[in-house]
C-alpha cells in the first residue's frame, strides 16, 4: 500500500482515508495529524483491517508515541478522565467504523462547540462512541465469568477465549486481583494476543493463533491430566442444576451467546442441539 | 464424588438464589478470590438460569416432612453427604478454574438445627481460615438454629438466607407441619441484629469484621398454596421495610412430591412468578409502593400485562408525560422506559429536545412508551389517553412472554418489557 504520490500530501486535497498502524496510539497519532493539517477526513481506517477501496485517498499513519500522548492530553482536558476511558473503551470495540466516529467525536471534543465536554449523547456519534464502549464493557464483563482456567503440566493455569471486543487488557486487573498468587494466561485467539501473569505482574504478549486451541477440546488436550477430573465434576454439576420442568434454550442461548460456546466445556459441540425455540 | 455431587446439588438446585452480588472483598494476604460487587454469571443451563456459586446441600437427610420438599424424611431417594474436606476441595478448585464466584451451602436437617447449622459453619470456616478463601460464600441459617451459631455464620459468610417458602403462617403449618412463622424469623431476626452491631462496630474501627456485607435474602415458593399475589407481595414488602432483605426470590411451584395437600399442576405458573419479579423489581428500582401494584380489590397481578403497564392505564390522568421536563421518578413510571434509559433521558435531555430518534437510541420499547408521552412534533396538543385502545397495544405478543428469571448482574429485560 505505497502512498500514492502528489496525492493526499497537499492540505484541502479533497477527503482522505487515514490508515494507522499500531493500535490505539496509531489511531491517536491520525487524530493528532489531521488536527494538525487540518485534513478532509473521509475515514479513519486500522491498517490491519483496512481494504483499500479503488477511489480512496490515502495517508498512511506511523504510531508516534510523543504525539499520542499529546492528543491524550488533549482527550483528559476537554473531556475529563471518564471521557478518556470511553474513549479508549469504545476504541477496543474493534467495531466497524470506529475509527472514524470516533474521529468525528474528538474533533467536536476539541472544539469544544457545545460546551457538553462530550456528553451530549442526543448527539448521534457521541452516543455511537459510548454505545461501543459500553458494549465492550459488557463482553468484558461476561468474559468474567466466561474464562475456564485448565491447568497446564506446569502447575500454572491457562484459558483460551475468542471475544468479539479487545476486552484483555480490561480483564487483567480483574484476574490479577483475584489470583494474585499463582501464575496464570489467557490467550486471546482471534487476535493472537496473551494476557500473562507471572505470580508478580500482569504483562501482554503476541501469541500465534496458529498454535492456540481451537476449541475446549484442544484446551483439554494441552491440560495436566489430572484436570480431566474437575471437568467431569463441572459437567457433573451442570446437568444436575438444570429443572427439566423450566427448559427453555431459547432463553439460554441469549444469556449465553452460542459463540462463546466453542471454549465453554459444558457446551462445547452442544451448539447444533436444541436450536433456539425448539423446548 | 461425581454422584455425590449430582445428588447433592440436584437436591439444592430448586433454591432459587444464586446471586453474587452485594459484596467486595479484596484477595487474602497469600490467599485466592475475591466478591466482586457487581456478581458474575460463569454460565446458564438450560432452564436459562445464573450459574454463579457451587449451590450444593452439605446432605439431603433431613427430618422434616415438608410436603414441597423433594428432600422430605419421607421420601425414598438416594441419599449423600459431603465431608467438609470434600466441599473444601470442590470450592478450591472449581474456583481456581472460574467456574464459580464461589460456594451457597445449604442442608437439609441432621439431627438437630444446631447440628446442622455447626456443620455449615464449619466449612465456611475452613475455606475462610485455613484456605485463605476470599470468594462469595452464601449459608443458610437453618431453621431453629441458635443465635450464636447465626452469628459465627454471618462473619464467614457474604449472605445469609432463611426460605420463608410459604408465604402465609397457615398454610406453612398445614404443609410443614415442623415449621411456623416464629422458627423461621428468629434466625432472620438474629441475622439482622448481627448486621446492625457489626455495622456500628465498623463505625468505630475499620478492623471490625464485617457481618454478611451482602446482607440477607429469602425465598417464596408461588403456587403451592392459596396466597394470592397481593398477600405475597405485601410480605415482600415488609421484608423489605422491616429486617431490609436484599432480595426476595419467588420460586413457581414444580410438583416433586405427590401430595394432596398440594395442586397438581401440569407446568410450573412461570407467567405468575415472571410477573411477580416484575413487581418486585417496581418496589426496588421504579419507586413503586406495594398498594400501587396489586391492593384488596384487585389482588391478582393481570398475567397479560407487565404491573408497569397495568399501573399506568389505570392512571390516565398523570399521562402524557413531557419527558423534557418531568422528574426522574415519573420518567420511570412511563412503560417502555427502563432505569438506565430514564437516566439517559434526565442526562440528555438539558443539551436539547428529546425526539422519539432519541428514545429509540437510547433503548425505548418506543410501541409501548408512545402512548403516554407528550408528542413534541404535535405542538402541544395531548392526545387523550384511552386506555382500552391502548391496552391491546401492551399486551404480551408471542415473542415476548418469554420467561425469564431476571439474573443479577444481567442487563434486566424488565426495561425492555417496560
Amino acid at each position: 500500500m505505497a502512498e500514492r504520490p502528489g496525492i493526499g500530501v497537499e492540505i484541502g486535497a479533497g477527503p482522505e482515508v487515514l490508515v494507522y498502524e499500531g493500535g490505539f496510539e496509531g489511531f491517536l497519532t491520525a487524530v493528532f495529524e489531521a488536527e494538525r493539517l487540518r485534513l478532509e477526513v473521509e475515514r479513519v481506517e486500522a491498517a490491519s483491517r483496512y481494504a483499500p477501496g479503488l477511489l480512496d485517498t490515502v495517508r498512511e499513519i506511523a504510531p508516534d508515541v510523543e504525539k499520542a500522548r499529546r492528543v491524550m492530553t488533549g482527550i483528559v482536558k476537554s473531556g475529563g478522565n471518564d471521557i478518556a476511558g470511553m474513549v479508549q473503551t469504545a476504541f477496543l470495540s474493534e467495531g466497524p467504523g470506529i475509527g472514524t466516529v470516533l474521529w468525528r467525536y474528538l474533533h467536536r471534543l476539541f472544539r469544544g462547540k457545545d460546551g457538553a465536554r462530550g456528553r451530549n449523547l442526543l448527539d448521534a456519534d457521541s452516543h455511537a462512541v459510548f454505545q461501543a464502549a459500553h458494549r465492550t464493557r459488557h463482553e468484558a464483563h461476561l468474559f468474567q465469568g466466561f474464562v475456564r482456567f485448565r491447568r497446564a503440566p506446569d502447575g500454572s493455569m491457562f484459558a483460551v477465549i475468542a471475544p468479539e471486543h479487545d476486552i484483555l487488557a480490561i480483564l487483567a486487573p480483574h484476574f490479577t486481583a483475584r489470583f494474585p498468587n499463582h501464575a496464570w494466561m489467557i490467550a486471546d485467539s482471534r487476535r493472537g494476543q496473551c494476557l500473562r501473569y507471572d505470580g508478580q505482574e500482569a504483562q501482554m504478549l503476541a501469541c500465534d493463533p496458529a498454535h492456540l486451541p481451537k476449541d475446549d477440546a484442544g484446551a483439554a488436550a494441552l491440560a495436566e491430566e489430572g484436570d480431566g477430573r474437575f471437568d467431569t465434576l463441572w459437567r457433573a454439576y451442570f446437568e444436575a442444576v438444570n429443572i427439566e420442568a423450566r427448559r427453555n434454550p431459547r432463553l439460554q442461548a441469549r444469556l449465553l451467546p452460542k459463540k462463546y460456546w466453542k471454549y465453554l466445556p459444558e457446551r462445547q459441540g452442544m451448539e447444533r442441539i436444541g436450536n433456539g425455540g425448539v423446548a | 464424588m461425581q454422584k455425590k455431587l449430582s445428588i447433592l446439588s440436584a437436591a439444592a438446585k430448586y433454591d432459587v438464589s444464586c446471586s453474587s452480588s452485594g459484596s467486595s472483598r479484596a484477595t487474602p494476604e497469600g490467599g485466592m478470590g475475591n466478591a466482586a460487587a457487581s456478581g458474575i454469571c460463569h454460565s446458564f443451563t438450560d432452564d436459562g438460569r445464573c450459574v454463579s456459586l457451587l449451590k450444593v446441600l452439605l446432605s439431603n437427610v433431613c427430618i422434616f416432612d415438608c410436603a414441597y420438599c423433594a428432600n422430605r424424611r419421607t421420601n425414598d431417594i438416594p441419599r449423600a453427604t459431603f465431608k467438609v474436606t470434600e466441599l473444601v476441595e470442590l470450592t478450591m478448585e472449581f474456583y481456581r478454574r472460574n467456574l464459580i464466584e464461589g460456594l451457597f451451602l445449604s442442608s437439609g436437617v441432621i439431627g438437630t438445627a444446631d447440628y446442622t447449622m455447626e456443620a455449615l459453619v464449619r466449612v465456611a470456616r475452613s475455606l475462610r481460615t485455613e484456605h485463605r478463601f476470599g470468594g462469595y460464600i452464601h449459608l443458610k441459617a437453618i431453621p431453629g438454629a441458635s443465635p450464636e451459631l447465626v452469628r459465627q455464620a454471618g462473619l464467614y459468610a457474604d449472605r445469609l438466607s432463611v426460605n420463608i417458602e410459604i408465604p402465609s403462617e397457615d398454610s406453612l403449618k398445614h404443609l410443614a407441619p415442623e415449621k411456623d412463622f416464629q422458627s423461621v424469623f428468629t434466625p432472620m431476626r438474629s441475622i439482622r441484629q448481627g448486621i446492625l452491631e457489626w455495622g456500628e462496630e465498623r463505625k468505630v474501627s475499620k478492623q471490625a469484621p464485617r457481618f454478611a456485607p451482602a446482607g440477607q435474602t429469602t425465598q417464596l415458593i408461588v403456587g403451592a398454596s392459596p396466597e394470592s399475589d397481593f398477600q405475597v407481595l405485601k410480605l415482600a414488602s415488609l421484608l423489605y421495610t422491616g429486617p431490609e432483605l436484599k432480595r426476595v426470590y419467588y420460586s413457581g411451584y414444580i410438583p416433586v412430591n405427590r401430595d394432596n395437600r398440594l395442586p397438581a399442576l401440569s407446568t410450573p405458573p412461570l407467567r405468575r412468578e415472571n410477573r411477580l419479579y416484575q413487581a418486585d423489581w417496581l418496589m426496588r428500582f421504579y419507586g413503586f409502593g406495594v398498594d400501587e401494584i396489586v391492593d384488596a380489590q384487585n389482588p391478582q397481578l393481570d398475567p397479560d400485562l407487565d404491573p408497569k403497564a397495568g399501573w399506568a392505564l389505570r392512571h390516565p390522568e398523570v399521562f402524557p408525560v413531557d419527558l423534557d421536563r418531568a422528574p426522574y421518578e415519573m420518567v420511570l413510571r412511563v412503560p417502555g422506559i427502563g432505569v438506565k434509559s430514564a437516566k439517559l433521558i434526565v442526562q440528555s435531555r438539558r443539551f436539547g429536545q428529546i425526539r422519539f430518534e432519541h428514545l429509540k437510541r437510547f433503548g425505548v420499547a418506543l410501541k409501548r412508551a408512545r402512548p403516554f408521552l407528550l408528542d413534541p412534533s404535535r405542538h402541544g396538543k395531548f392526545q387523550e389517553l384511552r386506555p382500552e385502545r391502548i391496552r391491546s397495544l401492551l399486551l404480551s405478543r408471542p415473542e415476548s412472554t418469554q420467561l425469564s428469571l431476571f439474573p443479577e448482574g444481567v442487563p434486566l429485560l424488565i426495561g425492555a418489557h417496560g
